[in-house]
C-alpha cells in the first residue's frame, strides 16, 4: 500500500516513467552500436516482457534521445547486406547514463529503507 | 510479405514531408517492420501478424515518429483547419481498418446500434407525422376549440344550429369562428365512382388558420353565403398530386361530385393536411353544400341532433381565454333555455386552448401517452445497446492499456488518444445510424402496409425528411458519445507505472470492473422495465380477447356504404336495398344478409336517443334517459349473430307504414321492466311511441371493456339513414372473398354507390383490440431485444471474469476444489448484477407503468402476475447467461492453465 503510494506520488513518477525507457536504451548501447529492431528485441527480453517497444513507440524515443545528443544514428553499409541505421551512445549519453544509474540506486535504496521501516 | 514501404509512404503522405526526409524515415521503419513480421508470422500466422503490425501504425503514432525525427518540419507546425481535417480523416480511416480487423465485434456493434437507432427513428417519424408536424398557423395561442360536454361523451362536436348561434352571439369577442365536418363524397369519374374524404368547411375556416393557397385561392366568406349556392372545391395537396399530377391548370376545371359539377378554385398548401392528422381529406368543400354533397334525408344545416361540427374560434385582439370561457357559459345557459331537449342541464360548453391540443382533446388522452411510452421504450433500447457496447469497449480498452500507457509515456497527448478512441465509436455509430435509417424504413414500411384492421383508412405521411434524418443523426451522435467517451477516458487515464508494472495483462484497480458492472446492472434494470411493460400489454391483449362481444362469432363480410342521391330515402331507398340484399344472398356461401345504420362496436359512429318510459323519472335535470341505439332490418340479427331471447325480431313488415317497434336488449329490459314481460311494453322518443316486440342478448356497444349497457334496435325501414352497413354471414375462410363480392354487388347495382369501408366481422371486432395487439407486439419485440442485449452484457462480464481469474481457478482446482464450487464462485458476480439490476428494475417498473394505465384494459398497472413472471424470466435467462462461461471455465484442465503462465 505504502509502496504503491510512493510510486504514484507526483514527485517521482514522471522522472521514472520517462527515465526507465531511456535508461534501458542507453545501457544497451553502452558497449556496442545497435539498430532499432535489435534494441526492441533486447528491451523485451531483458525486461522479461514487461516493457515492449514497437515501431510506433521505439522510434520517437530514439529520435528524441538523438535530438538531445545522447545517442547518434548513422546509416552503415556492411558487405553483402543492406545499409542500416545504427545507433551509438555519445559522450553526453554516457554522462546521462551514469547520472541515471546513480539516481536509480538512490531510489532503490530509499524504497528499501521505507520497506524496512514498515516491515 | 506486405510492402511496408508502400504502407508507410501512404500513411505518411498526409503529413506533407519533403521527399528526402520521408525516404530515410520510411526505410528505417520498413526494415524494422520487415524483421518483426518475419519473426511474428511463423508464430501467429501471416494474416494476424500483418494486421497486428498495421494496427500499430496509427496516424497519431506516425505523426509522433515524424515529429521527433524531423523537428521543425511541416508536420510540427501549428495545426491549421486543413491539417485538423487531415487528422480526422486519418483517424476515420484508421478506425475503419481497425473495425475490419475485428469483424465479430463490428458486426455485433453495428447491428445492435442499427436496431436501436432504427427503432428510435421509426417511432420518431411516426410521432413526427402524427403529433409534431404542425401547419404554420400564426398566433396559435389565440385559438381555442369548442366542444359540448355531455355525460356520455366528454368532447362532443357541435350541431350546425349551435355553431350558428355561437357565431352570431359572440359579441365581438371572437374574430373568427370556424366549423368543419368530415364527410365522404362520391366523385363521378365516368366509368366508376371514387369516394373522397372531404372536409366541409365554413367561410372562416382558412382565414382563421391564416393559410394561403399554393395555387388559385382557398375557401373564404364568399363561399359561405347561401345554402346550396357554392359549387366550388379546393383540392388538398396530396389529391392534387394524385389525381391531377400537380398540374396548375387543374384550377378552374370542374369535377362531378354527388351528381353535380363543382369548380376547382384552388389547392391547399402542402403543409396543411386537414383538421386531423391521419385522416387527410382529398377535398375542402363549402359547409353550405353539405345537403347537396351528402344527400341526406334531413337538412343537416337545421338539425340540432347531428353533432359533427368541429368548431374553432380565434379570439379578437385583447380578449383573454377567461372571457371566452365566460362567453361559453353564458351561451350554454341561453341554449339550455331555448332548446331544453338538446341542451340538458348536464350539458355544457367547454373551451380548450389550441396550444393544449395535439390531435384532438379526446384522442390526445390515448395517443399522447402511447407516443410517449413508445418514445421512452425505444430510447431505453438504444440506451441498453449503447451501455452494452460501452462495456465491451471498456474491456477492450483495459486490454489496450499497456499500449496506450507507453504511447502516453512517449509523449502522445491524451487528447489525441481520446480523439482516436472516440472517432472509432463515431465510425461504429455512423455505420449503425445509416443501417438504422434502413431498419426504420423497413419497419415503417411493414407497419404502414400491414393489413391492420383499422376502422377507417388512415394515411400517415411518415417520410424520411430532414427532421427525421436529423433525428437519426442526433441519435447516432448520442450513441457514439455514450459508447465512446467513457471507455476512452478510462483507457487513457495517465497511470502508466501501474500498467507497465502489472504482470497480468489488463490487471488493475477493481474500479473499472465496477464501472462495467454498473453498466450491465443498468441494462438489466431497463430490460426488466421493458419486460414488465410487454407483460402488461400481453395481459391486456389476452383480457380483450377473452371478452365476448355478444355478437359476430360467425365469419361475415361487412361493407359500409352510402345510398346515392335521389335514392337515400323512402320507397326508392327500400327498393334499392332489397335489390342489393337479394343479390348478396346469392353470393356462394352466404347464409344470412342484413343491414344496420350503426354497426355495433363501431369506433367512428355512435347513435344515442333520449327516451322516456312511463313510471320512470329521468336523471335529475335530464329530459329523458340517454340510450344507444341502432336501426336494423329483418336479416341483421341472423347475419351478425345477435341472439334473440324473447318475442320476435324485426320483420320486413315493420315498414314505414306500420306501427313503430323496437327490440331491446336484456339490460334495458331489466332496467325498465323488471319482473314483467317487456314484450308489449312501450317507450317514447320525442313524440314517437315505440312498442317493444322482442329482447336480445346484451352485446358490447361502444367498447369491449365497457359495463353492460342498455341498447335497442329500431326497424331500418322506419328510421332510414343515407348510410348503412351490410353484413353477409358466411362460412369460415370465405369472409374476405364475400366482402369483395359484396363490393362487387354494390357496384353492379349502381356504380354511383359510394363504398366507404369494406371489412370482415373478424377485422371489425379486431379493430378494438388493435391498440392492445400493437402494444403487445411492439413492447414485446423491444423487450426481447433489450433482454438479449443485457444478457450479452452479463455473459461478457462473466466471461471476462473467467479469463481474468483462470489462474486462480486453476490453483483452486489443483488444490481440490469441486467444479461446482468454482462455477458458483465465477457466477457470483454475474448473479449479483442480475439481482441488483432486477431490484432496481422492479422499482423503476412500478413507477413507469403508472403512466401506461390509460393504455391498458382489463389489467391493472401493478398486475401481480406480470410483476412475478417478468422478474422470473429475467433471473432465469440471467442464470443461463452467467452459467455458460462459468461452466466452460470449470471444465478446463488446471495443469494446462498453470503451465500457460
Amino acid at each position: 500500500m505504502w509502496h504503491y503510494h510512493i510510486l504514484d506520488s507526483p514527485m517521482l513518477t514522471p522522472e521514472l516513467k520517462k527515465g526507465s525507457a531511456e535508461f534501458l536504451v542507453l545501457s544497451l548501447l553502452e558497449h556496442q552500436p545497435r539498430h532499432g529492431y535489435d534494441l526492441s528485441k533486447l528491451i523485451a527480453s531483458r525486461s522479461r516482457g514487461v516493457l515492449t517497444f514497437h515501431v510506433a513507440s521505439l522510434y520517437p524515443l530514439l529520435y528524441r534521445m538523438e535530438a538531445r545528443g545522447w545517442i547518434r544514428g548513422r546509416w552503415v553499409e556492411q558487405a553483402g547486406e543492406r545499409r542500416r541505421r545504427f545507433y551509438r551512445i555519445t559522450p553526453a549519453g554516457v554522462r546521462v547514463l551514469d547520472a541515471q544509474r546513480q539516481s536509480w540506486r538512490e531510489f532503490v535504496a530509499a524504497v528499501a529503507n521505507i520497506a524496512a521501516d514498515h516491515a | 510479405m506486405p510492402d511496408w514501404r508502400a504502407e508507410l509512404r501512404e500513411r505518411l503522405a498526409p503529413l506533407g514531408l519533403r521527399a528526402g526526409d520521408a525516404t530515410e524515415l520510411v526505410e528505417e521503419l520498413a526494415q524494422h517492420l520487415e524483421q518483426e513480421y518475419a519473426d511474428l508470422a511463423p508464430r501467429v500466422g501471416a494474416v494476424e501478424a500483418q494486421s497486428r503490425l498495421l494496427e500499430r501504425l496509427t496516424p497519431d503514432t506516425l505523426r509522433d515518429v515524424a515529429r521527433t525525427r524531423l523537428p521543425g518540419r511541416p508536420v510540427d507546425r501549428d495545426p491549421s483547419l486543413a491539417t485538423a481535417w487531415q487528422r480526422l480523416t486519418q483517424d476515420v480511416r484508421y478506425a475503419i481498418r481497425r473495425s475490419k480487423h475485428r469483424v465479430g465485434f463490428t458486426v455485433v456493434a453495428v447491428l445492435s446500434l442499427a436496431l436501436g437507432i432504427g427503432a428510435n427513428t421509426a417511432i420518431f417519424s411516426l410521432v413526427d407525422a402524427v403529433l409534431l408536424r404542425r401547419p404554420p398557423v400564426p398566433h396559435r395561442e389565440q385559438i381555442a376549440e369548442l366542444y359540448e360536454r355531455q355525460p356520455s361523451f366528454p368532447y362532443t362536436p357541435l350541431s350546425y344550429p349551435d355553431y350558428a348561434a355561437l357565431r352570431d352571439g359572440s359579441n365581438g369577442l371572437l374574430s373568427r369562428v370556424s366549423a368543419a365536418e368530415i364527410g365522404a363524397v362520391p366523385r363521378d369519374l365516368g366509368d366508376h365512382e371514387e369516394t373522397l374524404f372531404t372536409e366541409l368547411v365554413n367561410g372562416d375556416y382558412f382565414p382563421l388558420l391564416g393559410l394561403t393557397a399554393q395555387a388559385g385561392r382557398l375557401l373564404g366568406p364568399e363561399d359561405d353565403v347561401a345554402n346550396g349556392a357554392h359549387a366550388v372545391v379546393v383540392l388538398s395537396n396530396a389529391y392534387w398530386h394524385r389525381a391531377f399530377g400537380a398540374d396548375p391548370g387543374a384550377v378552374g376545371r370542374r369535377i362531378r361530385l354527388s351528381g353535380r359539377d363543382y369548380t376547382i378554385v384552388g389547392v391547399a398548401p402542402a403543409s396543411y393536411e386537414g383538421t386531423f392528422p391521419g385522416i387527410a381529406p382529398a377535398l375542402f368543400a363549402p359547409l353550405r353544400m353539405i345537403n347537396q354533397l351528402e344527400s341526406t334525408s334531413t337538412d343537416e344545416l337545421t338539425d340540432h341532433d347531428n353533432r359533427s361540427l368541429f368548431v374553432k374560434v380565434r379570439l379578437a385582439p385583447g380578449v383573454s381565454m377567461a372571457r371566452v370561457r365566460a362567453l361559453a357559459s353564458t351561451f350554454t345557459a341561453e341554449m339550455q333555455r331555448q332548446f331544453p331537449s338538446n341542451w340538458t342541464s348536464s350539458t355544457s360548453m367547454i373551451v380548450v386552448p389550441e396550444t393544449q391540443v395535439i390531435v384532438n382533446p379526446l384522442l390526445d388522452t390515448i395517443v399522447v401517452p402511447a407516443a410517449a411510452a413508445l418514445m421512452v421504450v425505444v430510447a431505453m433500447v438504444l440506451l441498453v445497446a449503447c451501455a452494452n457496447l460501452a462495456s465491451f469497449l471498456l474491456a477492450q480498452a483495459r486490454d489496450r492499456q499497456r499500449e496506450i500507457a507507453i504511447r502516453i509515456a512517449l509523449g502522445a497527448t491524451r487528447w489525441s488518444l481520446v480523439r482516436q478512441l472516440v472517432v472509432e465509436a463515431v465510425v461504429l455509430a455512423g455505420a449503425g445510424g445509416i443501417a438504422g435509417v434502413g431498419v426504420s424504413r423497413l419497419a415503417l414500411g411493414a407497419l404502414l402496409h400491414a393489413d391492420l384492421p383499422l376502422p377507417i383508412p388512415i394515411t400517415i405521411d411518415a417520410r424520411l425528411d430532414a427532421r427525421v434524418f436529423g433525428f437519426a443523426l442526433l441519435a447516432a451522435v448520442a450513441a457514439a458519445l455514450l459508447v465512446g467517451v467513457l471507455p476512452a477516458l478510462q483507457a487513457t487515464r495517465p497511470n502508466v507505472v501501474d500498467v507497465i508494472k502489472s504482470e497480468n495483462t489488463g490487471g488493475g484497480p477493481a474500479r473499472r470492473i465496477t464501472m462495467r458492472s454498473a453498466l450491465v446492472v443498468a441494462q438489466i434494470a431497463v430490460s426488466l422495465v421493458l419486460l414488465v411493460t410487454a407483460g402488461l400489454f400481453l395481459r391486456s391483449l389476452k383480457a380483450s380477447e377473452d371478452i365476448d362481444p355478444g355478437f359476430g362469432h360467425a365469419p361475415a363480410g361487412v361493407v359500409w356504404f352510402g345510398f346515392p342521391a335521389g335514392r337515400s330515402t323512402g320507397p326508392r331507398q327500400q327498393r334499392l336495398l332489397d335489390d342489393i340484399e337479394a343479390r348478396a344472398r346469392r353470393i356462394a356461401g352466404v347464409t344470412d344478409v342484413g343491414v344496420t345504420d350503426n354497426m355495433l362496436l363501431s369506433v367512428v359512429s355512435a347513435q344515442i336517443a333520449v327516451v322516456n318510459v312511463a313510471g320512470f323519472e329521468p336523471p335529475k335535470g335530464e329530459p329523458g334517459f340517454s340510450i344507444d341505439y341502432a336501426a336494423a332490418d329483418s336479416g341483421f340479427f341472423a347475419a351478425a349473430g345477435v341472439r334473440l331471447l324473447r318475442g320476435r325480431g324485426i320483420l320486413a313488415s315493420d315498414d314505414s307504414a306500420a306501427a313503430r317497434i323496437a327490440v331491446v336488449n336484456e339490460v334495458m329490459a331489466r332496467q325498465f321492466w323488471p319482473g314483467t314481460d317487456p314484450v308489449g311494453q312501450t317507450f317514447r322518443r320525442d313524440s314517437t311511441t315505440y312498442r317493444v316486440v322482442g329482447v336480445t342478448q346484451t352485446t358490447k356497444v361502444r367498447s369491449l371493456g365497457e359495463q353492460p349497457r342498455p341498447f335497442f334496435f329500431l326497424s331500418f325501414a322506419q328510421s332510414p339513414l343515407p348510410f348503412a352497413t351490410i353484413v353477409a354471414r358466411t362460412s369460415a375462410g370465405r369472409d374476405e372473398a364475400v366482402t369483395a363480392q359484396l363490393i362487387g354487388v354494390l357496384h353492379d347495382v349502381d356504380p354511383s354507390i359510394p363504398v366507404l369501408v369494406g371489412t370482415t366481422m373478424a377485422r371489425h371486432v379486431g379493430a378494438l383490440m388493435l391498440p392492445a395487439r400493437l402494444g403487445a407486439i411492439a413492447f414485446g419485440v423491444f423487450a426481447a431485444l433489450a433482454l438479449a442485449l443485457a444478457m450479452i452484457g452479463v455473459y461478457g462480464v462473466v466471461s471476462y471474469a473467467v479469463a481474468r481469474r483462470s489462474r486462480e481457478v486453476g490453483i483452486r482446482m489443483a488444490l481440490g476444489a469441486e467444479p461446482n464450487e468454482v462455477v458458483r464462485l465465477l457466477m457470483r458476480e454475474g448473479l449479483l448484477m442480475v439481482g441488483g439490476g432486477g431490484v432496481l428494475g422492479l422499482a423503476l417498473a412500478f413507477a413507469v407503468t403508472r403512466v401506461l394505465r390509460s393504455l391498458l384494459s382489463g389489467v391493472g398497472a401493478a398486475d401481480p402476475l406480470t410483476f412475478i413472471i417478468a422478474p422470473a424470466v429475467l433471473v432465469g435467462v440471467g442464470i443461463v447467461a452467467a452459467l455458460l462461461p462459468a461452466l466452460r471455465s470449470a471444465r478446463t484442465d488446471p495443469v494446462r492453465v498453470l503451465r500457460a503462465d
